[in-house]
């Protein structure tokens, strides 16, 4: 017995020696991901936010790609863009670019802009600014009232209350303004890595920041009093860019996993062709845009699908949007000469607008590469009986062609009430208001779901606040 | 380095041991109660010690037992185990009897534990390897089906390798894994619940359960509930499969070496498929054209060939082109139709498998070696699995025994593109018209041009019934994908264990195992320039490898303390760890077509994935009885673990446990009608950690896609990027638990010949841990958390009957049949569905209020009544918003098995009967609109719809069901979900066999036995499902199942095969 008494205490010693050391078995520590940093340099964060800019937040399959559909640039043939084109467009359809929007582009700006203002970076921070302002633009004009003073903060607070949107106006303009302050330091020295749109110029980052503190005053024309909009952004304009080679773009590579959304769009689902409307509108003043804008039809020529038709024989989109390196313009020196041209207008400087449209006609052109003196002459002679009413839409109508597949022609589109003309999907999906082109975006179903802050909305016709000129409560 | 110190200072310990002078010899022979012969193979052991032996071919043994032991127990499978006190050197002749109700069964419990069945406090299920083999399926699990309550297996495709589904008692977790542990001979091992869960797209691979060879598998324990698996602890917290596998021993008859051969050739072919509509071709509102996407063209009865060899696609549409056959240049003869399920091809399985095991009273050895090579119904889909096996054991001293085993698998695998995939073979080929020829022809020779010179858009490639010169392919011919899309990959695995069994008194012993389980995966995933889901071709690469590690040191007490009194004292001590790392490194865009490799591509893109957890536990299990009548069961498992947060990580978890035998009782025992009743309860909790990594926030690679396409991935033309979440960490993470309640009760009626169980169980999940998605506002769009909440209750009922035993028949009847009632009573605050696989719509989803797995998605638009609500034109309107569809998980379900014997020939089979449960017919969906489904054959006919308008009269306007239609509400793709909804029950001859035993025949031949056998699997199907088998999963071995999209169809088999032994 008591050799087994030994052996039973020899063991039972054993097994708790081994489990004395459970303490370093089991060590928490072993539960830090080996894979995924804690902490990265801001070089790091700016190519993500500007790729997801690019691929989704400006140029994205689930906004421009849609408004550009109901812009009539585009006919939607066959399944799910067919569906949008009707104007069926569903909380479910909108969770990506939301979600995209928020816990990807503003979550790692947010980052981004805590690192700059930590390491007192202005040029960052600037940029950072620049950035979060035009993202809170796109995200606010489609959706009206969004989260952002109670966003961002994770676990602190998972269901943020949601901002007007004039309050998200006040805070584009203020984090331009600032941006401004930022990006005219010349005294701070530090560079920037990682700027897959500017290469770290702060010069034209401060450019950018002007131009879109133009656009964003001007969005709020209907809201704004009197001229106020207009006098704000012509004061920015002078400011911002003076050619096309500083647009503020994203340029996407023809390489594989590095082309252009629409493309990728195009190439793996196809389902949409040229739409009648814009096809037959360059038909008819033989712009040479045309080239650019699609491609030949089967018949070698420029074809539009008109409602319903399933598009055999219609033109498929063209290397201005659906090439693999084409390029998602956030804002340009284009869009910056219509602004210009609007404003002179609406300030009663006829002249001075009808300049500022030639000159952003003539600055489209040469930027799709189809400048010529026989055609911008020509077009000239044709304008200067051009007046009043008539020239406004002129204005509004070259904007709508030159800003070709761009999100802010839909806020043109709203903003001036329709002034180019569009008419309605004669036979929209069920449950659409008749004659009606939708006016905003529902809000996402994920956000609807988790977090009960989320707005009531009827319909997308519902407009936002500043597409909205019913008097205010 | 513990685990090393501690087996040198077991080693030590054995040195110690005394040598014992006085011994007694032992000898006799041993016979069977049925027919007086003796049985050979009999384990004949001095209980408490190493010692033992083998009965030789003649049933006769020889032992010598050292004086102090007493106790002999002899045990054979099938035989009740007998006890026999020894007092002096005898001849002791025993007489076996025939255990055919198990009653002394003994079975292996948690941690390796074997225990009679009547001792249980809980229900166990016991399947042998001999059932299992006649079987002949690759995946053992496969061969489960049908033969246990409550275990519901989905064998997800049908292609050869593809993963099998498993779970026990419906699911105890939201959103982790609910696949059971897998145990072999002791060591848990990677099984159902590693691999084998795919995404919508890509091809089925295989879990690991697949690298357990079959015919190596002595018997499979089922552990279901809490109380059987709560030694195992949280990894057992969805059951366990405890595998147990042939062991070494004396080969007897004269023989150094008993060889066993196992062989069997398995022809597999296509058992259900949709039904297409033949009269109507390519096209669209009633006119054929050339390339496009959909079948709505002319009917194609009133059309002819036009034969024109200027005709641009005159090698897509080689028959000419489709025109009325009044045309003047219809002058090529009536249309034809094709049918594309020519595509498939007879499967074709060979499995052989050789055995041989031998050895002496102090060691033996077992070895094996088997090659299974399977070809799929598709072309090209095989897969190959060879397995080697050794193991041995030794007797160092009396109360010291080694033993140990080695396996070696390699298993390889070609698959196939499959689901919403562009190259997915189902889905180009149920989209093809039958006016198409898919065989005519896939790829066309380097330079191709259309006969007007231009070249179509990779077309110059691939030959598709969509195609156009300004797009490229649309969708993959499956000839196209089956021949050049090639997946391959390959495991090589190393299982091995030791244990160190130490008998220190009569009443205490310590065993000691450790084992490791290493496997590493390569794959590469190649798909061809041309192919429509990446028209550039990829060559995606990955290298994965897994390491676990388990250890565990027993001590068990066995002592009776008083008289009619014994207990048993396990005290336990566990360390396991699981690594897995995957490295992966993709080609996007190859330069030189059909060369695969890293350096032909501007752009590779890597990534690196690592996983490390560690878990320790202290556990103890106190069983009492009294009299052999009364049990009770105490445990208590405490765990240690990494992945919760210091402060949460540590967790305590009891079990209770007893059975009261009640045909013990001076009154009731012996009793002719009922000799055997046992009522038992039990009542536990199992706790459950996190997944690695979910206690912190990090940055990590951006995924820059959407719902459309494939997306941007880094870097970014040279430059990097990280994103920040979007998944949010918790550092207040808490262990999930599990309660466990059950009930039940084992009768066996009038000689043993009827025997009936039944058991009720319920269990309540607590604190369930999930990912749930959260408000992307926050910043994040998803947080690991403590949330959820759900009961699992059933029935289960198991009957064994003998009807007919006389000495030339016995026939014997297995039925179980079990309901399963499941509720999500809570997921997150303000979230009352949770994704947990499919599409955007429709989703597999947990609903709160609902079972858990329902199909969410859109539904037509309904009034108060539930009425549908029909459109001025006399349509339905759609609905705009999703809505629970209903549950995927079956009501009941039901295995009837019946073995008939006569004499040497066996004829077995089993029936499989699943009752409620719906799937997701996706496919029949997209083929509406496509205008290829049977559904679309109406296409001329009006039908009225049922339902109201809007004023509230019932609807009475008759609407053609055209293609307009079709396009619209009436097809999967753009109209609502619900109409694709389908039962999915089913009632199918899940196996017959009929199998023939040559051994009495050649008993004077060196030829120990010779069966024969034919199996027939899936020979019959009885289902309202219009698909193909709903024995289907989409997503794998994932929770979400229940979605049918393109699927790969599944098959029926026959099998012929033989067991040789000499």
């Amino acid at each position: 017995m008591k050799n087994i008494n030994i052996k039973f205490i020899g063991v039972f010693l054993l097994m708790i020696l081994v489990l004395g050391s459970c303490k370093k078995w089991i060590d928490t520590e072993i539960n830090t991901n080996p894979d995924a940093p804690k902490e990265v340099p801001m070089s790091s964060l700016l190519p993500t936010i500007q790729v997801n800019m690019g691929y989704n937040t400006i140029g994205g399959n689930d906004n421009v790609r849609v408004t550009s559909m109901w812009m009539q640039y585009f006919a939607g043939i066959a399944r799910q863009s067919q569906a949008q084109a009707d104007y069926l467009y569903r909380d479910l359809d909108v969770n990506n670019l939301w979600n995209s929007n928020y816990a990807t582009t503003m979550i790692d700006l947010k980052k981004l802009l805590g690192k700059a203002e930590t390491e007192k970076h202005v040029t960052f921070l600037g940029i950072g600014e620049v950035l979060m302002a035009n993202t809170l633009g796109v995200t606010t004009d489609v959706w009206g009232d969004i989260p952002y003073s109670a966003a961002f903060q994770g676990q602190a607070n998972l269901t943020p209350n949601f901002d007007s949107q004039e309050a998200i106006y006040t805070e584009i303009r203020r984090l331009l303004d600032d941006a401004i302050v930022n990006l005219s330091n010349t005294t701070f020295k530090g560079t920037v890595d990682g700027d897959l749109m500017y290469d770290g110029d702060k010069g034209l980052w401060l450019k950018a920041a002007h131009a879109l503190r133009a656009r964003y005053a001007l969005h709020l024309s209907k809201v704004s009093s009197g001229t106020t909009a207009y006098a704000e952004a012509l004061a920015h304009l002078s400011d911002a860019f003076g050619s096309n080679d500083e647009d503020l773009a994203f340029n996407f590579q023809d390489a594989d996993a590095a082309t252009n959304p629409f493309f990728q769009f195009m190439d793996q689902r196809g389902d949409m062709t040229m739409h009648k409307t814009f096809v037959d509108m360059l038909n008819l003043r033989f712009d040479p845009r045309i080239t650019q804008f699609a491609a030949l039809n089967p018949d070698t020529a420029y074809v539009g699908a008109d409602w319903g038709e399933t598009g055999e024989n219609a033109s498929v989109p063209g290397i201005a949007a659906a090439s693999p390196d084409s390029p998602v313009p956030f804002i340009t020196y284009v869009e910056c000469l219509f602004i210009k041209s609007e404003c002179l207008f609406k300030t009663g400087d006829e002249p001075g607008a009808k300049q500022a449209l030639y000159d952003g006609l003539k600055a489209s052109l040469e930027k799709f590469g189809v400048y010529s003196d026989l055609y911008y002459n020509a077009y000239v002679a044709q304008m200067t009986a051009v007046t009043g009413d008539l020239l406004f839409k002129e204005i509004m109508t070259q904007k709508y062609i030159s800003l070709f597949y761009q999100l802010e022609t839909y806020n043109d589109w709203r903003r001036t009430d329709n002034v180019i003309g569009l008419s309605s999907n004669p036979n929209p999906a069920s449950g659409s208001v008749a004659g009606e082109i939708p006016r905003r975006f529902p809000y996402a179903s994920d956000e609807k779901a988790y977090n009960p802050n989320t707005p009531a909305v009827t319909n997308i016709w519902q407009r936002v606040w500043w597409d909205d000129t019913t008097p205010r409560k | 380095m513990r685990k090393f110190t501690l087996l040198i200072a077991f080693l030590l310990l054995v040195g110690l041991q005394g040598v014992f002078a006085q011994t007694r010899v032992i000898s006799g022979t041993i016979t069977s109660s049925d027919d007086k012969l003796p049985i050979p193979g009999v384990t004949v052991v001095v209980k408490s010690t190493t010692i033992g032996t083998t009965t030789n071919l003649d049933g006769k043994f020889v032992l010598t037992v050292p004086t102090k032991y007493t106790v002999i127990a002899v045990s054979y499978v099938g035989m009740k185990t007998q006890e026999i006190t020894i007092t002096e050197n005898a001849i002791l002749d025993v007489v076996m009897e025939p255990d055919i109700m198990s009653m002394d069964e003994v079975v292996v419990t948690a941690i390796g534990i074997p225990r009679e069945t009547k001792a249980l406090s809980y229900s166990v299920q016991n399947v042998s390897g001999t059932e299992l083999q006649k079987a002949a399926r690759t995946d053992v699990i496969n061969s489960l089906q049908g033969k246990v309550s409550d275990v519901q297996i989905i064998n997800s495709a049908g292609v050869a390798g593809g993963a099998s589904y498993i779970q026990i008692r419906g699911v105890q977790s939201l959103t982790q894994n609910n696949q059971p542990l897998f145990v072999v001979d002791g060591i848990p091992i990677s099984g159902s619940d590693v691999g084998g869960a795919y995404g919508v797209d890509g091809v089925a691979t295989s879990n690991r359960s697949i690298d357990i060879n079959p015919d190596d598998v002595e018997s499979i324990n089922v552990l279901k509930g809490g109380a059987a698996t709560a030694l195992y602890g949280l990894r057992a917290a969805s059951g366990a499969i405890v595998i147990t596998t042939k062991k070494g021993k004396a080969a007897g008859g004269g023989r150094k070496v008993a060889i066993n051969f196992n062989s069997y050739l398995q022809f597999d072919q296509v058992s259900q498929l949709p039904n297409r509509q033949n009269q109507y071709g390519q096209g669209s509102a009633g006119n054929w054209i050339s390339g496009n996407s959909q079948t709505w063209g002319p009917m194609i009865d009133t059309c002819a060939y036009f034969v024109d060899p200027n005709f641009i696609w005159k090698d897509y549409d080689v028959d000419g082109q489709i025109v009325s056959n009044k045309s003047p240049n219809a002058n090529g003869g009536a249309v034809k139709t094709y049918d594309p399920y020519e595509f498939f091809q007879t499967g074709i399985t060979t499995n052989n498998s050789l055995s041989m095991t031998g050895g002496s009273d102090l060691s033996s050895f077992y070895f094996s070696f088997s090659d299974n090579q399977s070809k799929g119904v598709i072309p090209n889909n095989t897969f190959r699995r060879n397995t080697f096996k050794i193991s041995g054991e030794s007797k160092l001293s009396d109360y010291f025994k080694v033993s140990g085993n080695a396996n070696y698998i390699i298993s390889a695998g070609d698959r196939i593109q499959q689901g919403s995939n562009t190259s997915g073979v189902m889905l180009g080929l149920l989209r093809t018209p039958p006016t198409f020829d898919n065989a005519a022809g896939y790829q066309f020779s380097e330079g191709y041009t259309l006969p007007d010179g231009s070249v179509p858009l990779n077309a110059g490639r691939q030959r598709s019934y969509r195609h156009s010169k300004t797009n490229p392919v649309i969708y993959d011919n499956p000839y196209w994908t089956a021949n050049m899309n090639t997946y391959k990959d390959q495991v090589n695995r190393l299982l091995g264990s030791v244990q160190f069994d130490y008998y220190a008194a009569t009443w205490l012993s310590f065993t000691y195992r450790a084992g490791v389980d290493w496997w590493s995966r390569k794959y590469k995933d190649n798909v061809a320039v041309g192919s429509a889901t990446a028209p550039g071709g990829w060559s995606k690469n990955g290298a994965e490898q897994s390491k676990d590690f388990n250890s565990d040191l027993i001590m068990t007490i066995d002592k009776d303390f008083a008289k009619d009194f014994n207990a048993k004292v396990i005290v336990g001590h566990n360390m396991t760890q699981q690594y897995f790392q995957g490295l992966y490194a993709d080609a996007n865009g190859l330069v030189v077509p059909e060369y695969y490799n890293l350096n032909n591509t501007p752009t590779v893109s890597a990534s690196e994935g690592t996983t490390k957890i560690r878990r320790a536990a202290l556990y103890g299990d106190l069983t009492l009885s009294w009299k052999n009548m009364a049990y009770l069961s105490l445990t208590g498992r405490n765990d240690w673990t990494t992945t919760l947060p210091d402060g949460n990580n540590s967790f305590f978890y009891p079990s209770v446990g007893a059975g009261f035998i009640f045909t013990q009782l001076s009154g009731l025992k012996d009793n002719k009608i009922l000799p055997f009743g046992k009522i038992r309860a039990s009542y536990a909790i199992v706790a459950k950690d996190a997944p690695a990594y979910q206690t912190m926030t990090y940055y990590g690679a951006p995924a820059v896609a959407d719902g459309w396409t494939t997306g941007i991935i880094f870097p970014f033309n040279g430059y990097n990027g990280y994103t920040w979440g979007p998944g949010l960490g918790n550092s207040e993470l808490k262990p999930e638990k599990t309660k466990t309640f059950e009930i039940g009760v084992d009768l066996k009626f009038i000689q043993n010949r009827v025997g009936i169980s039944y058991t009720y169980f319920s269990n309540k999940g607590e604190d369930l841990l999930l990912n749930v998605p959260i408000a992307g506002s926050t910043g994040y769009t998803t947080m690991f958390m403590n949330a959820g909440s759900m009961t699992t209750k059933g029935h289960e009922i198991t009957a064994d009957l003998i009807p007919v035993k006389t000495k030339d028949w016995q026939w014997t009847i297995n039925v179980n049949w079990s309901l399963i009632n499941n509720e999500v009573l809570q997921l997150a605050p303000g979230v009352d569905n949770l994704f947990l696989g499919g599409f955007e719509e429709p989703a597999i989803r947990a609903v709160v209020g609902q079972p858990y797995r329902t199909i969410y998605g859109l539904d037509w638009k309904r009034d108060a009544n539930g009425t549908v609500l029909i459109d001025a034109d006399g349509y339905p309107i759609q609905g705009d918003s999703q809505v629970a569809l209903g549950n995927i998980d079956p009501k009941w379900t039901m295995g009837a098995g019946s073995d008939l014997k006569w004499k040497a020939l066996t004829f077995y089979f089993l029936f499989d009967i699943k009752v409620g449960g719906l799937m997701w017919n996706g496919t029949r969906g997209a083929l509406d609109y496509f205008g290829t489904s049977q559904g679309t054959a109406n296409r001329d006919e009006t039908f009225v719809f049922e339902g109201v308008n809007e004023q509230g009269e019932v609807n009475t306007i008759a609407v053609p069901l055209d293609q307009s239609w079709h396009q619209g509400g009436g097809s999967g793709f753009t109209g609502p979900t619900s109409p694709y909804i389908e039962k999915s029950n089913w009632v199918r001859l899940r196996t017959v066999t009929l199998s023939y035993s040559f051994t009495s025949m050649l008993k004077k031949s060196f030829i120990k036995g010779l069966d024969v056998y034919f199996t027939g699997t899936n020979l019959w199907i009885s289902t309202p499902y219009t698909g193909i088998d709903p024995e289907t999963s989409l997503l794998g071995a994932s929770n979400a199942q229940g979605i049918d999209y393109f699927n790969m169809p599944g098959t029926k088999s026959y099998t012929v095969g033989l067991n040789l032994s000499f």
